[in-house]
């Protein structure tokens, strides 16, 4: 763990230069171009549509839902990148005598995302109505 | 070694057959109710899932042998040290109350909600009678938190499901947030107990702490004693909130107030059972180690728990006429008399074999609560099934002469809630009590200064016994306040007749335990002092070590 | 006018990493996680909160297991299963928060009084 912060120096120097361009620019734009203020101007840019409404609509519940199935089985996927690393790898940390019990407490696991998977698809989540 | 290692983990699949069994169940309904919608279907399936689950722990129990019965102590110290789950006497006491709340509650719960949701519901009971099994064999941080998960997690469902009311969802949502802030702070101490021991294995924390008496004490003593304190603190704290200790009682009242009432009764007992297992396993209550692994002032912090919770807890309900938010007090109150055991526990090791010790009159009282407060709020349940809902003491008002059954019931369970001889309730304050007592009467062996040391100590656990009489007197109040509410005021709009449900007879079932273990507390007493006793290799170290413990 | 190499001279900057960052660290989260559910009003908010703490505990897993030669992978298999909990509890925070919104068109938990403490 033999860690010297000066090596990075040419790292910082570019980010002082990338800070400083990124304050300098829009500084000297606010400083020496000239403004004329029109209602045209004024008015927020939405592609060239007039905007109308107000700008905090409500998403749809069914992006939540989307949104909660997605947490979920993204997250249970962790359970899979230890194993698959280290099966099929010799002198992995899985001893020899214990690969098959592994495998089938994996296939368990699979059972049970399964098992939500069909629940989500009965409730009609993935319906998108 | 490595051979003893591999026998361990394999035999783990068929030491959890019953939680396997109830959690597949758990799938089944999930997966059967999105096709038929019927409560009856689902709560028969559910109640079957329950018996064969209890029928795969008969054949489990005959087919393997609890650990503290391994002949052979080398194999034992491997799997103790070793496997995440461990099958003990304690564990299987632990799988015993599971199953029987898990058929308590489906029967409860029968009526409730909406029938569409029967299913979900119904599943979420059995994952959380599974998950009191598994917290009572857990031997891992690991396992243990994902057990105490696993009663969490399907709470927070079965608050919500039944009742659409804005109480009740924020009754929900306040129970969701406070308790997973509490799991937060018991992962924060258990981080701290990984750093400071090296392992996740309790057996082998208990052990690394130089708690341990019997075990293979081959791992340094830590040096950072700051840390395990700062994680007894914080697991206390994690786990205060599920048992309701003050001052990590607040949310009891609100919640149970907005939630339906077996909801309620639910969160008395589940969280409180388990919650204590977890502190009984985590301080080294259980086997060969003397509650002292977290240091020597857990006691004290115990003590200090104890008088404050079950006073605030008594003193607050004498101003309720909701009976959910009175029942909610009461409940606080009785975690501060459970709590008088394990300030008192470690105190006992020297004692005679014949004295009931302290944990054991802990699990003793925690089955015995259960019993008196399922049924209390079985007997709510029951009323409120024909329509009027039973919220306030008012409703309960001539209930002796309208319901004499009902009020009969009622009355039983509020004199076993009270400590009344021949219910449950009295055993367990008794033995509670005792204990203390008897701190307080026995004279230590040893050089003066340690007569005086604890002589001052035993003191201090005769003034815990006295404020626990107190409280006793001040909890008897409120009890007969309901009680004779039921029975000399007139009813001017009595309830209307009571049908006969599924919980009725879970109703008679807790009524049952009740009076069976108040009259005839061994059939109780002897297997939980078969769990909790160390086995007889730890028990001559820790007679030798006896006096040494009262010194310190 | 080079900085770094006075720095370097110096040994201001080079100090290794070590334990006590992290535990330093693991400590702030929590803190911070604690602050965070005593002044948020907002139901996410308080989970956001909750959701620190259980990261500050994850940082102090998986560094006492990486820093201890001696100490097994048990840290980092902990810090799995409380990632994977952690989703689990805001996919329900997020069905309750979004069903109590339906109910009382707001997620701020001062809003939910009719339950006095």
């Amino acid at each position: 763990m033999d860690f010297f912060l000066g090596t990075y120096y040419p790292v910082f120097m570019y980010l002082v230069v990338v800070i400083g361009f990124a304050i300098a620019a829009p500084l000297t734009a606010h400083l020496i171009a000239p403004r004329k203020v029109t209602p045209v101007k004024q008015m927020p840019y939405e592609s060239g549509m007039d905007p109308i409404g107000d700008a905090r609509m409500k998403f749809d519940v069914k992006f939540y839902l989307i949104a909660i199935l997605f947490l979920v089985f993204d997250v249970e996927l962790l359970f899979l990148y230890p194993w698959a690393a280290t099966n099929q790898t010799t002198g992995s940390l899985i001893p020899s005598a214990f690969k098959d019990v592994v495998f089938w407490e994996i296939q368990a696991f699979l059972l049970t995302v399964v098992v939500a998977y069909i629940y989500a698809w009965r409730k009609g989540v993935f319906k998108w109505r | 070694m490595q051979d003893n290692l591999a026998i361990a983990l394999m035999g783990f699949p068929s030491q959890l057959l019953p939680e396997i069994i109830l959690g597949l169940a758990a799938c089944v309904l999930f997966l059967g109710a999105t096709w038929k919608v019927s409560r009856h279907v689902w709560g028969t399936v559910a109640l079957a899932a329950l018996v064969l689950a209890g029928l795969a722990m008969w054949s489990v129990h005959h087919s393997h042998t609890p650990i503290e019965n391994e002949p052979k102590a080398e194999f034992a110290d491997t799997i103790r040290f070793s496997a995440p789950v461990l099958y003990t006497k304690f564990g299987v006491l632990f799988k015993l109350i599971g199953l029987i709340t898990g058929v308590l509650l489906v029967l409860l719960g029968w009526d409730e909600g909406g029938e569409e949701h029967a299913g979900e519901y119904h599943a979420c009971l059995l994952l959380i009678a599974a998950g009191i099994g598994l917290t009572g064999a857990a031997n891992d941080l690991i396992t243990l938190f994902l057990a105490l998960e696993l009663i969490s997690i399907p709470t927070y469902i079965v608050l919500y499901l039944p009742r659409i009311t804005a109480p009740a969802q924020e009754a929900a949502m306040k129970y969701f947030l406070l308790s997973v802030f509490s799991s937060g702070l018991l992962l924060f101490g258990f981080s701290y107990l990984y750093g400071v021991t090296g392992t996740t294995n309790i057996s082998g924390i208990l052990d690394s702490l130089g708690a341990s008496q019997g075990g293979i004490a081959t791992r340094a003593v830590p040096t950072w004693r700051g840390l395990v304190l700062v994680s007894l603190v914080m697991i206390v704290a994690g786990l205060g909130f599920r048992i309701t200790a003050v001052p990590f009682h607040f949310y009891a009242p609100d919640v149970y107030q907005g939630t339906t009432t077996v909801s309620a009764g639910m969160l008395a007992f589940v969280p409180k059972i388990v919650g204590f297992a977890a502190l009984l396993k985590l301080l080294g209550f259980v086997g060969d180690s003397n509650g002292q692994a977290m240091g020597s002032q857990a006691p004290i912090l115990f003590w200090i728990m104890a008088a404050v919770t079950m006073t605030l807890g008594n003193i607050l309900a004498l101003w309720q006429t909701n009976i959910k938010r009175l029942l909610a007090y009461s409940s606080i109150a009785h975690a501060g008399y459970m709590l008088i055991g394990l300030a008192v526990a470690p105190r006992m090791t020297g004692t005679s074999a014949d004295a009931v010790n302290g944990v054991e009159a802990v699990v003793f009282y925690l089955a015995a609560y259960g019993a008196m407060t399922l049924g209390s709020f079985a007997v709510l349940h029951v009323l409120s099934q024909s329509g009027k809902t039973v919220e306030n003491e008012d409703d309960l008002v001539g209930l002796g002469k309208t319901h004499p059954v009902m009020a009969l019931v009622m009355v039983l369970f509020l004199f076993s809630l009270i400590g009344m001889p021949l219910t449950a309730g009295f055993v367990g304050k008794f033995l509670l009590f005792f204990d203390a007592m008897s701190v307080f009467s026995s004279i230590p062996e040893g050089n003066a200064e340690a007569v005086r040391q604890a002589t001052e100590q035993g003191r201090l656990y005769g003034l815990l016994a006295l404020i626990g009489a107190v409280n006793a007197a001040i909890g008897a109040w409120y009890y007969l306040r309901l009680a004779s509410a039921m029975y000399l005021r007139e009813a001017i709009m009595p309830l209307p007749a009571v049908k006969t449900t599924p919980a009725v007879f879970a109703m008679v079932v807790c009524a049952v335990l009740t009076l069976v273990l108040g009259m005839f507390p061994s059939t109780l007493l002897s297997p939980i002092r078969e769990a909790i006793r160390p086995t007889i290799a730890g028990q001559a170290k820790i007679a030798a070590d006896g006096p040494k413990v009262a010194q310190r | 006018m080079n900085f770094f190499l006075f720095a370097a001279e110096t040994n201001l900057l080079q100090t290794d990493i070590t334990l006590h960052h992290y535990l330093l660290l693991g400590a702030i989260l929590f803190v911070c996680g604690i602050v965070c559910m005593a002044t948020k009003r907002n139901a996410i908010g308080v989970l956001m909160g909750v959701e620190l703490v259980l990261n500050g505990a994850t940082v102090n897993f998986v560094s006492f297991a990486h820093f201890n030669p001696t100490f097994d992978i048990e840290g980092q298999i902990f810090a799995l299963f409380v990632i994977v909990m952690a989703a689990a509890e805001a996919a329900i925070a997020l069905a309750i928060v979004l069903n109590f919104y339906n109910n009382h068109f707001t997620v701020d938990v001062d809003a939910a009084e009719e339950l006095k403490g």
